[in-house]
This record gives C-alpha cells, structure tokens and sequence, in this order.
C-alpha cells in the first residue's frame, strides 16, 4: 500500500468494470469502449492517483463519468424495450391486497448500515438489482447509481416521465422485497 | 386517508421530484399513522445510499484495509 500505483494494477479491474457499464448501458460493445476509456483515462491520470480512496472506486468514478458520456451522445438510439416487461403489476400490485395495505408487513431493518462495508452486502444488492426486469433495473441504475435526474433519464432513455416513475417506484420495491429476502432475513424482526 | 399503496407510490415520487403540497400532506398524515410505512420509507432511502456507494468496498486485493 501507499507506494505509486503499476499500469498492470488497473487491468484487473476491467471485468469489474464491465459488470458495471453492461449493467448502465445494457449493450456490450458500448461497455466495452465506456471501459477503454476509463482505463485509458486512469492510465493517463495514474499520477493523480491518491490512494485515498480504493483503486475500484476512484475507477468506478471515472467509469460513471465516461457512461454518463455516452449516454448523453446518444440519446434516444437506445429506446427502452417495454414489450420486455410484464404488463400486470406495473404498480407494485402483488405487494399489496386489495385494499392497499402491504400483503407482507414491512419488516425493521434496524441499523443497515453495517452491511455499506461489507463485500457480501453489494454481492446480494448486485444480484438483487440483477433479478429486476432489464429496463427497471436500467432506471433504477441510472437514477441511483449514477445520481441523475430524472428528466435526463426519460431523453436519454426515450420515455415518458410518469413511466420514468413507474419503473423507479417498481424497482425500489422489489428490491426492498429482495434484500428483505436475502440480506436482512436475520436482522429481521 | 391514502392508502399504503399510495402512500409507497408518493414516497418513491418524493425521492425524484418535488410532491405537491396537498400530496406532501397526505403523506405526512399518513406517515403519522403508519409504522409500516415508516419502516418502507427508511428502506427506500437506504436503498438510495447502498446504490450510491455500489459497488462497494474493495476485494482488499491491495490489502488496502485489513491486513
């Protein structure tokens, strides 16, 4: 730790990387060059490195950069493939009855804070996230992830605000169902 | 009174964009009343926080922390 960062330290990041731009952009060639970059752009800046942060994250930070980028450039090529979703449900319905109360009572979470250090949290969160339909977890990344604006998400993304909406509203319910599921079983009560 | 559905549904609105003010309101009274929600409403701003420090601490393969 703490000496100067090797060239070689930044290729073993690159499958990670690539998990995170496929997971933003949903198209593979279009990672792979989001990834180039970044790699390139480090190698360029690899003085700058601090080494306060991890390698990963000051990575990931140039990558989120790079994505945001490339969504920008193209705008609307990419439109959302909603025939993919399923119809039914769109509004949550399967986690309540009918009379609008929860078919599950929420359960305390207490302090989850713990986990946000844990390598096995972000495993289940990513694999939480994973379980999503692709353009709800599309949304949700791009909104939570990358921290934009909601507005910027329905140009790029070439959808209508209130479906913005509704895909964001679907995706943090089924993902505080799935991590309700996995992560907190224990901490449940 | 708004149900928990909507309730859930204003709450998810209220962390991309600014709610009315009847809507602000609705939800508050609700919110008063509903440990159910409450507990939604936590969940959906930790959800927030763990997306935001995704992907998470390093493999540690510089046995930057521990070690």
């Amino acid at each position: 730790m703490g000496g100067p960062l090797d060239p070689r330290d930044l290729e073993r990041h690159r499958k990670d990387l690539m998990r995170f731009a496929m997971m933003q952009l949903g198209d593979r060639a279009r990672a792979e060059d989001t990834v180039q970059e970044t790699l390139i752009a480090a190698l360029q800046g690899i003085g700058k490195f601090a080494g306060r942060s991890s390698v990963r994250s000051w990575l990931t930070g140039i990558l989120k950069h790079k994505i945001i980028d490339a969504m920008r450039q193209s705008r609307r090529e990419e439109s959302l493939d909603q025939n993919e979703e399923e119809q039914p449900d769109s509004d949550g319905e399967a986690f309540f009855g009918r009379n609008g109360r929860y078919a599950e009572r929420p359960a305390d979470w207490g302090d989850p804070e713990a986990g946000l250090s844990q390598r096995r949290f972000f495993e289940i969160f990513e694999r939480c996230m994973e379980g999503l339909p692709k353009s709800t977890a599309r949304v949700f990344a791009m909104r939570e992830v990358m921290g934009m604006e909601t507005v910027e998400i329905c140009v790029a993304l070439g959808i209508s605000a209130s479906n913005c909406g509704v895909l964001l509203y679907r995706a943090r319910m089924r993902l505080r169902d799935c991590l309700g599921k996995t992560w907190f079983v224990r901490g449940e009560r | 009174m708004i149900s928990c559905k909507e309730a859930s549904w204003l709450m998810s609105e209220g962390l991309d964009k600014q709610l009315g003010f009847a809507q602000r309101i609705q939800l508050r009274l609700h919110m008063m009343m509903c440990t159910s929600c409450s507990r939604v409403q936590r969940q959906f701003a930790f959800l927030r926080r763990a997306a935001q420090r995704y992907p998470g601490p390093d493999d540690g393969d510089e046995g930057k922390d521990q070690s």
